[in-house]
């Protein structure tokens, strides 16, 4: 019990290391644009490498005043009636009946104001919706030199789901749009299932659903959000049905295959669950299976994977970089992920472990990005790949507020 | 009278009778020509490439005529056009399973369908039941030759398009085909040659599905500068906003370049700013500096191109950052040549 306990500290040091590495790279590149790809960039160049960058003032100033602010709250040094309103808030929890209310009253009008964009049509909103149907028009067994189509028709499920759109209401967005907005009552789940604090769910959501990230693209149908969904629901089943876990964690990666790349940060996350430790073996086992049974069928489908890989280390650092461009409008995520690290540290360190399987999964998903450039050509950090950094990052915020009276933050 | 009154329910049933027979035969006469009407003006649309108009008018007249191998068979090419291919191999089948066995057109056109689906194994299956003297004709040396694309037996499928352009030099799809290969073959001399041939001497775009990038790799005009032996671009973009604050700095060495003639007359525009020397030879350096306003999309910027008489010469792409009104990019392209 004992080394458990130690090994959870240990790796929680490795997390806030690598997490403040990971989250520095982003913040310099948002203050300085041209500081990092002007000594590690392809192009020979004359950059002025400490040109501030527009989002610097805004995010500087912001991070200032969030972080002063925390510090003042942790040393208790605010106004009293101000430290105990926080204090109050953070710690609430609200009934079921109110939660649903609320819940509704947030969805019914996101509802509302999206569904006019399910009827623009996709093909003049999306190149990539011309090799979804030439990807169509041979799935999922024909042949064809168009790598991309290929590469689509190797995420069956995604095919599957889209074409079932099609089908069934002659409309390609419907059942993404849908995904989306499962995408949203799932992090709810999983963010309270994590704080058992419904109002901390309602924070997360919240987070999310005013992402521009996750507005840009939750109507999209090539840019959907079931990869993420099944595997934040992955998550949330290891609290519920760890059986079924796998599954959905095998579905994303049909869905899209870039989040296979998300294995580690599955398992530290069960790593810090509360689960048996006979449980948790039985988990990477499973997963162990799971991700067996994939390479067999990318092999015997003669997939087009593994013939997309490449090594190229300086891709690593540059990948990091667009993190700070590609999620440039998301300002909330900007201007308090650093804040929302040191919090989430704390936090770990004062004995709510989950906090640092959270925050690997945060940071864990950019470094994810930044991976794929290293290793494939064909694969690059697209702005929708953010959406589970997103999601992480409202789970994130929604887990300050779980309180506990013995607790700080 | 009595004569009348005798023979008066034979004769009512004789005035019944013909009219009944009349009517009869008048509306199927009526019928026959309202189909005969309505195949003419679905042939017509199919001329006029108003295929999806064609479709219905021929299925409406296949449900009163399920047997008439006319209609089957343009319903079958229709459908064909319209990228279904599986309901038109369903019509070809009815088509060789009965009405007319094994006829060439109908062989062919059940292979091209296979082709569409991914099945190129089918595909050449199909083409061998054709008979002989048929096998030499360009269509069906064409399919067969796609087919072997799918199978990436490039020079067998090279094998077929030269056989087509020995017949018909000038055959637009032949050439193409072959401008396709020179892509999978990595060949960029042979894209030179074809490119010139389908394009001329000055080259302007041909439709603006095939302006940016090359038709999305279906007819690939523009080629990888990574495949090339004469050619290293990479292109690094700022982005700024409106009060010239800089967003980003963003370099791809993703870049499609044309190896058409036209890209010397091009770089002769500009100076040479150094020459340099590597394992790979000696190559003269260009720069060219462009500032732009991005069209803004729905999703992000993904691309950088540079024009030559409305022609895309060079194609940065996988650069992904969302827009807003007001910023711009200044891309500067490095261009090495080897002399």
């Amino acid at each position: 019990m004992y080394d458990l306990s130690k090994s959870k500290n240990y790796l929680t040091f490795l997390i806030s290391i690598f997490s403040l590495v990971v989250i520095g790279i982003t913040l310099v590149s948002t203050l300085f644009p041209a500081l990092i790809i002007s000594n590690f960039g392809i192009h020979s160049n004359n950059l002025q490498i400490f040109e501030i960058g527009n989002n610097a003032l805004i995010v500087l100033l912001c991070n200032v005043i969030i972080i002063t602010f925390g510090i003042l709250y942790y040393k208790n040094k605010l106004p009293i009636q101000l430290q105990i309103f926080i204090s109050k808030i953070i710690g609430k929890q609200i009934s079921r009946k109110l939660t649903i209310i609320i819940i509704c009253i947030i969805l019914l009008p996101y509802v509302i104001f999206t569904t006019p964009e399910l009827f623009i049509d996709e093909a003049l909103q999306a190149p990539d919706y011309e090799i979804f149907l030439d990807a169509k028009e041979i799935f999922p067994f024909g042949k064809t030199t168009f790598t991309e189509a290929t590469e689509q028709n190797d995420r069956y499920v995604r095919m599957i789901l889209l074409i079932s759109s099609l089908e069934i209401f002659q409309n390609v967005k419907i059942i993404p749009f849908l995904g989306s907005i499962a995408l949203l009552i799932t992090t709810y789940f999983l963010t309270k299932e994590i704080t058992k604090n419904r109002l901390a769910g309602i924070i997360s959501l919240l987070v999310l659903i005013q992402s521009y990230t996750f507005l840009k693209y939750d109507s999209f149908a090539m840019y959907e959000n079931f990869w993420v969904l099944f595997y934040v629901l992955s998550l949330y089943l290891i609290f519920k049905n760890f059986y079924t876990s796998s599954i959905s964690y095998a579905l994303s990666i049909f869905t899209k295959a870039f989040t296979a790349i998300f294995l580690p940060l599955s398992i530290v996350f069960i790593f810090y669950s509360n689960l048996k430790t006979k449980t948790k073996v039985v988990f990477v086992i499973s997963y162990g299976v799971m991700f067996a049974i994939i390479i067999t069928i990318w092999t015997l489908d003669a997939s087009v994977y593994d013939n997309i890989l490449r090594f190229d280390l300086s891709q690593l650092l540059v990948g990091l970089t667009k993190t700070s461009y590609q999620i440039r409008f998301d300002l909330l995520f900007l201007v308090s992920i650093l804040p929302l690290t040191f919090a989430l540290i704390i936090k770990a360190k004062n004995g709510f472990h989950i906090a640092s399987s959270i925050l690997f999964l945060i940071t864990g998903s950019i470094f994810a990005g930044a991976i794929v450039e290293m290793l494939s050509e064909h694969f690059v950090i697209l702005p929708y790949r953010f959406v589970p950094t997103i999601v992480f990052f409202a789970v994130g915020v929604g887990v300050l507020f779980n309180h506990k009276k013995d607790e700080k933050l | 009278m009595k004569i009348f009154n005798k023979y008066q329910n034979l004769l009512i049933f004789g005035i019944f009778g013909f009219f009944i027979i009349f009517f009869t035969f008048e509306f199927a006469v009526a019928t026959d020509q309202n189909n005969d009407e309505l195949i003419k003006t679905a042939i017509n649309l199919i001329k006029m490439d108003k295929v999806d108009e064609a479709i219905p008018i021929l299925e409406e007249v296949l449900k009163t005529e399920p047997n008439n191998l006319n209609v089957i068979k343009n319903l079958a090419v229709a459908y064909t056009d319209s990228k279904m291919c599986d309901k038109a191999i369903n019509l070809y089948d009815k088509i060789l399973n009965g009405l007319k066995p094994n006829a060439a057109e109908i062989l062919y056109g059940k292979a091209v369908c296979f082709n569409d689906l991914g099945l190129p194994e089918k595909t050449l299956l199909t083409l061998d039941q054709i008979d002989k003297k048929y096998s030499n004709e360009n269509s069906i040396l064409i399919t067969k030759a796609n087919a072997n694309v799918l199978l990436r037996e490039f020079y067998e499928a090279e094998k077929y398009y030269k056989i087509v352009l020995e017949k018909d030099p000038n055959s637009k799809s032949a050439n193409l085909n072959m401008l396709l290969l020179s892509h999978h073959l990595k060949d960029q001399k042979m894209a030179e040659k074809y490119l010139v041939k389908i394009l001329g001497d000055e080259p302007k775009r041909t439709s603006s599905a095939c302006a940016a990038s090359g038709c999305m790799g279906i007819i690939p005009f523009l080629f990888p500068v990574k495949d090339s032996e004469n050619f290293q671009i990479t292109a690094q973009i700022q982005i700024r906003d409106e009060s010239n604050m800089l967003i980003a700095i963003i370099e791809t060495d993703k870049i499609n370049y044309t190896p058409h003639p036209i890209m010397n007359k091009i770089l002769a525009n500009y100076d040479v700013i150094e020459t340099i020397q590597n394992d790979l030879g000696v190559f003269e350096v260009r720069k060219i500096v462009e500032k732009t306003e991005p069209r803004i999309n729905s999703y992000f910027m993904d691309r950088v191109e540079f024009f030559y008489n409305d022609y895309s010469v060079l194609f940065g792409y996988n650069l992904a950052i969302p827009l807003k009104s007001g910023d711009y990019i200044t891309t500067e392209w490095i261009i090495q040549k080897k002399i």
